[in-house]
């Protein structure tokens, strides 16, 4: 017997969510009374149990197969997939020498399977009723493999970093622990090393198990001077195509600055620019450095920043920009943003100059809500706001790249000085794994951990120094982890 | 190479019955309400300068207007500007006229002063930061172009002797005004080349100047630092676009764009001007806008000219009235309008000054 619940989004064209559930039971269930999502999901969880495999892509349906030894869910409840078999017609042939020519039927279907991808993908989806089922963040999520879904536990690979890394770490694995969060961590180390061709890349165990995960946790990374070496961070951001750097800003109660009330996001594009690296002496004594901008990079990050508005409930996107004097290059971030907030009426679209955001920031922080802008801009924007807040100890970072990958990080430095001594502030780690837990949809964990760490920082009982205490890591970690647990 | 050991620009000669000409542009938005109210308080305070006005607009496509107010610059020599609007949505054939003004007549140092002052409420006190910015090159040559569709190369333009030559400026500014510590902006772990030669010459030229400090920091620590704890910054030297980040941000630190005048240095003229160069489009003609800006801009103006009794004269009333609070405009949080501070301003100016036109 087949039960169909409808969830679909009001809105119409957000791809990041999931439409129409398929259960597939044995028993009649009697009708649902009470529509609320809690309700949908502790019946799915009810039925579904452990072992079985939830498909779920964007836009598409979530089904429900029971678990392997059953029968498997039937071909027409499952998300299109492309035909696997080849036609008998093809196989029968004994192979060919020489270069592959296929049949015209089958060329024909190829074509026919694209245009319905292509038509999918493009398709908006009409509203039903509304109620909305988000899968984290802003990004497509590829199906969950099973493996990592067995048991409802998530992997994450985590990074420890150097220095103080380790410590701090340590100390958000103990309170991960202590909320009871479904996160497997995965410990890997990045030190670069040379590939075949002489290209410097990251150890291919991290890279596997980060793309199995898709998720990531780095703390802070040296980059020792004249290793040789591109910088670690820029190492996993080539590798991961890591395209958007986000970093929310939110005043934190108890940390005391001159600035009480921000709370703006600072959405950075992460791979041109500025940094493009591309540099020349033209004659001895004048140098050239080229801030390149490409449509593609600045409609990605424009589109990011708009879901990111979108699914986070923030109200307004302001682009930052120096289009008066670079006209063309911030000219053309500036289309690409104006283009994609066409399709977000929902979403205000503002456009302000750089110097206008920096004399305006440091007046009055809250009139900014979304900050998105090219790669310079955004470094010093958002460095600026960390500032406003209380500084690298206490921000958290995540950077997006393509094919659903993230990676969320510390940006404060390795500090050598105090590494080992259990002096460490784990809060900026702490706060970009619950970045990390909202961006998986863990929300309640998230707001859990969260609460919990700013009481404590409240509280000033049990602050490092960086805070202005005199307790270590150790008693900070614990009144943290002691907090999460009265919470429960 | 050859660095110029006179001073920046000698002021011209009072020729005319030991009357200076000055250009004045008034500019857009809130630009000519001040340019009047300059004259107004000049007059009224006889300083010995007359003004040429020489009207540019702006929504023209032709660079006619821009050229002959370049032209009064050279013949007068000094100038007082408001700001230009440039239109960002016009095609790049269309130059912002405010940097075709400062690179024609090679204007290469910008300077702010930004000061904490007692009358006006602000997060961080005693606030006493030098910035000086160079101001023709960098970020701001104004060389894209676009070779395959979609892709477009912005060129960033940094040479030694530019370098050197602002360098020399800051250290030589430094020094006259008992400064001690001077702090050089960069991204050079990013950009290691244009930002590292800019560094290099830094290193070079404050080897000559041993009494001063000399360090460098990264622009996005330098404005994490600046909002924390601004009171570590004396001297501030740094490339076009980080000056243009940095004395924003410093200007809103000392209380917002209506407080802090600017001025730019070239060997042969100088312009002076509101520091963070602003319109203020969305008050222009409300009489709310914040005159100070531009009437320190005026004094700064006068001490160039070498009339230093007048401009102490001015400046001197302007900080009696700024710090008496009640007489704020809106952007300060008072409701004074732009009017009543020119009249207390120059009711403060007789009572303490010489002989003044009557009111």
């Amino acid at each position: 017997m087949r039960r169909r619940l409808e969830l679909s989004q009001s809105a119409a064209d957000t791809p990041a969510v999931v439409l129409v559930l398929v259960l597939l039971v044995n028993d009649p269930l009697p009708p649902l009374k009470d529509t609320s999502l809690s309700s949908h999901l502790k019946r799915l969880q009810l039925l579904v149990g452990e072992g079985c495999l939830l498909v779920a892509h964007p836009g598409r349906r979530i089904s429900v197969s029971p678990p392997h030894h059953t029968a498997a869910p039937r071909r027409s409840e499952l998300p299109s997939r492309p035909a696997a078999a080849p036609s008998t017609a093809e196989t029968s042939r004994a192979p060919e020498p020489g270069p592959v020519r296929f049949s015209r039927r089958r060329r024909r279907r190829r074509r026919r399977r694209m245009k319905r991808r292509r038509r999918s993908r493009r398709r908006r989806r009409e509203p039903a009723c509304c109620l909305q089922l988000t899968l984290g963040g802003a990004v497509r999520r590829p199906a969950l493999s099973s493996a990592s879904f067995s048991r409802g536990m998530q992997t994450v690979t985590l990074i420890p970093g150097d220095g103080i890394g380790p410590e701090i770490s340590t100390a958000v694995m103990k309170i991960f622990e202590a909320a009871k969060a479904p996160i497997r961590w995965e410990e890997r180390n990045v030190t670069a090393i040379k590939g075949p061709g002489g290209r410097w890349m990251i150890p291919p165990d991290a890279k596997e198990s980060m793309d199995r995960s898709k998720i990531g946790l780095k703390g802070p990374l040296k980059t020792p001077i004249a290793a040789g070496h591109p910088s670690m961070n820029l190492l996993l951001r080539k590798t991961f195509d890591l395209y958007a750097n986000v970093r929310p800003c939110v005043s934190i109660e108890g940390y005391k600055t001159p600035y009480t009330d921000v709370n703006l996001v600072t959405i950075r594009e992460n791979t041109e620019g500025e940094y493009s690296g591309i540099e020349h002496v033209i004659v001895d004594g004048v140098v050239q450095s080229i801030k390149l901008i490409t449509e593609n990079a600045s409609r990605r990050i424009a589109e990011y920043a708009f879901e990111y508005a979108r699914n986070n409930q923030r109200s307004s996107v302001t682009a930052v920009h120096k289009a008066n004097i670079m006209r063309m290059s911030d000219g053309l971030f500036l289309r690409k943003c104006r283009e994609v907030a066409e399709n977000y009426k929902d979403v205000k679209f503002t456009e302000m100059y750089l110097d206008t955001v920096c004399l305006n920031m440091v007046q009055d922080p809250t009139q900014f809500d979304v900050l998105v802008m090219p790669n310079l801009y955004g470094d010093i924007l958002s460095d600026l706001c960390a500032g406003l807040i209380g500084g690298l100890g206490v921000t958290p970072s995540g950077n997006i790249g393509a094919n659903g990958v993230a990676i969320f990080e510390s940006v404060h430095g390795t500090a050598p000085d105090i590494a080992g001594l259990d002096l460490a502030n784990p809060t900026a780690l702490l706060l970009s794994a619950v970045m990390m837990l909202r961006h998986m949809g863990l929300h309640d964990y998230g707001n859990k951990i969260q609460t919990a760490c700013f009481d404590t920082i409240r509280d000033k009982k049990v602050l490092t120094k960086d805070l202005g205490g005199n307790s270590k890591c150790s008693e900070f970690t614990a009144d943290i982890c002691r907090r999460v647990q009265d919470l429960d | 190479i050859k660095i110029s050991l006179v001073c920046a620009s000698q002021p011209p000669p009072a020729q005319y019955g030991g009357r200076h000409t000055v250009t004045l542009i008034p500019g857009d938005g809130i630009g000519p309400e001040l340019a009047n109210h300059v004259r107004e308080l000049f007059r009224f305070c006889c300083v010995p300068v007359d003004f040429e006005v020489v009207n540019v607009d702006s929504t023209m496509a032709s660079e006619d207007d821009i050229n002959n107010a370049i032209m009064a610059i050279r013949r007068n020599g000094v100038a007082l500007k408001g700001n230009l609007e440039t239109n960002h949505n016009l095609p790049p054939s269309y130059k912002s006229r405010n940097n075709l003004l400062r690179t024609t007549l090679d204007l290469y140092a910008n300077v702010m002063h930004c000061q904490s002052l007692p009358g006006v409420r602000t997060r961080h006190r005693n606030i006493d930061i030098m910035i000086i910015r160079e101001n023709t090159e960098g970020e701001y040559s104004s060389l894209e172009h676009e070779n395959v569709p979609g892709v477009v190369e912005c060129l960033k333009i940094i040479t030694r002797t530019k370098s050197l030559r602002i360098a020399d400026y800051a250290f030589r500014t430094a020094r006259e005004k008992g400064r001690t510590r001077v702090t050089a902006v960069h991204k050079a772990n990013i950009m290691k080349l244009g930002d590292g030669l800019f560094l290099e010459c830094c290193k070079e030229v404050a080897s000559g100047y041993p009494e001063i400090t000399f360090d460098s920091m990264i622009v996005d620590n330098t404005t994490m630092q600046l909002v924390s704890r601004p009171q570590q910054f004396d001297v501030m030297v740094m490339p076009n676009l980080y000056g243009n980040v940095v004395s924003n941000v410093c200007a809103g630190l000392v209380g917002g764009p209506g407080l802090v005048p600017g001025a730019n240095y070239g060997e042969d003229y100088a312009v002076f001007e509101t520091g963070t160069r602003n319109t203020g489009k969305s008050i222009a003609n409300t009489n709310t806008a914040n005159p100070t800006a531009m009437l320190l801009a005026s004094c700064l103006l006068l001490d160039h000219l070498k009339l230093h009794a007048y401009a102490n004269m001015i400046r001197r009333a302007i900080l009696s009235t700024v710090t008496e609070t009640r007489l704020h405009t809106a952007d300060l949080g008072g409701q004074g309008s732009t009017s009543e501070v020119v009249q207390s301003i120059m009711k403060a100016v007789e009572s303490t000054g010489p002989r003044t036109l009557s009111l």
